[in-house]
């Protein structure tokens, strides 16, 4: 077992994670408020990252036009899908919200591969391959930058939901819903409210991820059960649970794909397992995640 | 001709493993993602038993249903204390596991490449190269299936996982022993399933990991719902319904790269539709969080 590897590792795991934490956070509060998984999350990634390219990389706006074209695209993107996909279904079976997500899911996938195509695409111009050694390892500026802002943005969302007023208010309407509007909330402003924050969360954690990988279609699919691996790792609908958890998972991931057992090394391609593994073992004998707070509670 | 031949082939198969769906989500009301798996597993088995131990048709027909019965035991075993969507998420990482499997474990699948030259199953010294004869040969055995499974769907065995699903306690409270009903229909569907995937593999002579995929399970999940869930006879109809009518988008002419995605768009948007229309009435209420 060779140890060189190791600090390096850590900060893959870093660098993933934090993709993960913000991605995941918004899963959080989408399941606490609404009470179901939403299967088209990956996919809201991928097409966050698949906008910023387009106004970035085709249309050549500048940064700034870029990011007020972003926000607004992914607002009314995600206010047109509560709207269709999931205020119908809200009073009736959950998994019937699942499978309209789940059709949700694969109707973004490809449109997107009709109108960008399968191929590869990557944020050219932004490519800095120059990377800086810090101690033995090394970290590109852009990564920094990734960790940088993913730490800004799951605080300000921690903070809002745990701190503020308004998040109260949320926090009562997650736990229940009848007491909530008696309290006088106005109910489907705040759903539409919170919808919107978490599919941006997921769209930017979308974007983090084309600038640390590539852009594809099917990188939403594929990035599904992570996040839903690191929610239920941290206890569903729990924040800061959450966040914690997308780093531990990023951190079996990387152990588990770089580790070097007496020469013994697990395979590339049993990296996405992890997340998967993880779901499963959490749903079978901790259902509640590995911290002590009960679901449903922000 | 030849066409048609292959379009009855098709939906002969699909109906097939359509049904074995409807036996756990349409009578038993959950939504096992692993189905697809299972089908995977019996094309698999069947294949690399034809093609490494050039096994006969029925011996991997066989095989494929035993190995399908064997993983879905401990599938079943897994995910059955998850209750509602939990349930949906553990058969989502099953299946996916299932499938990762598959595509990595190169020394036997292959891989991404998939198993090529799978030869046609050979009855009396003849071998069915021809495709009506293959449709002669898959008809008589979906035929049977198809009894078989209507035979179940009208029995009272079929009665006991209705009432489970429509009231879990009441159902427990008449001493139906659910857990076992639940096991047996699970099984049942794996069956099909695999025996569905088995002749696919068959058929095509050729298979890889990209048959077995979500789109597959949005299709066979969308033939259920257009038949109404629970339903022998809506299910068939819908199968023929939903293989005929994308084939009409072949004769728009479109570039190759865009008519994979528009059918997916269209089975999702029918089963979108479906789902919005008949909410109220598409599975039971039950609330748990």
């Amino acid at each position: 077992m060779n140890f060189e590897i190791f600090p390096q590792l850590i900060l893959n795991s870093l660098i993933a994670g934090s993709i993960y934490a913000v991605g995941a956070a918004g899963l959080a509060v989408i399941y606490s408020l609404f009470g179901f998984f939403n299967f088209a999350h990956g996919q809201a990634m991928m097409l966050g990252a698949y906008f910023f390219y387009l106004y970035n990389v085709l249309i050549g706006a500048d940064i700034l036009a870029t990011i007020v074209l972003f926000l607004f695209s992914i607002i009314v993107f995600s206010l047109i899908i509560l709207k269709i996909f999931i205020l119908p279904f809200k009073k009736f079976h959950p998994i019937l919200t699942l499978i309209s997500t789940l059709c949700l899911g694969v109707i973004i996938e490809s449109l997107v591969s009709i109108f960008f195509g399968v191929n590869v695409k990557t944020f050219a111009g932004f490519e800095n391959p120059k990377s800086i050694e810090v101690f033995s390892f090394f970290i590109t500026p852009l990564q920094i930058k990734i960790i940088f802002f993913s730490l800004i943005f799951i605080g300000a969302l921690a903070f809002f939901f745990n701190s503020s007023s308004f998040g109260r208010l949320f926090k009562a309407l997650a736990e229940r819903e009848t007491v909530g509007e008696s309290l006088g909330i106005n109910k489907t402003s705040f759903f539409y409210f919170a919808f919107a924050t978490a599919i941006l969360m997921a769209a930017i954690s979308g974007i983090m991820l084309g600038f640390e990988t590539n852009l594809q279609p099917t990188m939403g699919h594929a990035h599904t059960p992570k996040v839903f691996a690191a929610m239920l790792l941290g206890g569903v609908g729990n924040l800061w649970g959450t966040i914690v958890g997308s780093y531990f998972l990023a951190l079996i991931e990387n152990i588990v794909a770089g580790i070097d057992l007496y020469g013994y090394s697990l395979s590339v391609s049993f990296k996405d397992s992890v997340a998967l593994i993880c779901i499963i073992l959490i749903l079978l004998f901790k259902p509640t995640g590995l911290f002590r707070r009960c679901s449903r509670n922000l | 001709m030849e066409y048609l031949t292959h379009l009855l082939i098709i939906i002969l198969i699909y109906s097939l493993s359509a049904q074995g769906f409807n036996l756990v989500f349409g009578l038993g009301g959950l939504f096992n993602f692993a189905h697809i798996a299972f089908v995977a597993i019996g094309a698999y088995v069947a294949a690399i038993l034809s093609t490494n131990f050039d096994a006969q048709w029925y011996i991997g027909l066989f095989t494929a249903i035993l190995v399908a019965c064997l993983v879905s035991l401990p599938i079943y075993f897994l995910t059955f204390r998850l209750n509602g969507d939990h349930f949906v998420l553990g058969s989502f990482a099953l299946s996916s596991l299932i499938s990762m499997v598959i595509v990595n474990w190169r020394e036997v699948t292959k891989g991404a490449l998939g198993i090529a030259g799978i030869p046609r199953p050979r009855i009396f010294s003849i071998e069915l190269n021809n495709n009506i004869q293959f449709l002669l040969f898959v008809f008589v055995l979906v035929l049977f299936s198809l009894f078989f499974l209507w035979c179940l769907f009208r029995s009272p065995f079929a009665r006991k996982i209705r009432s489970a699903k429509r009231e879990i306690s009441y159902s427990l409270a008449l001493g139906n022993n659910v857990f076992l009903t639940y096991a047996l229909f699970f099984i049942l569907s794996a069956v099909f399933a695999s025996l569905a995937g088995a002749i696919f593999a068959y058929y095509l002579s050729y298979i890889d990991p990209s048959s077995f995929v979500l789109a597959d399970m949005i299709f066979i999940l969308t033939i259920c719902a257009v038949g109404s869930p629970g339903s022998f006879w809506g299910c068939l109809g819908a199968t023929l319904f939903l293989v005929i009518l994308p084939e009409f988008l072949r004769f728009i002419p479109l570039p190759p790269g865009v008519l994979g995605p528009l059918r997916q768009i269209f089975f999702a948007g029918i089963l979108f539709i479906i789902l919005y229309f008949r909410r109220a009435k598409f599975l039971p209420y039950e609330r748990i969080v």
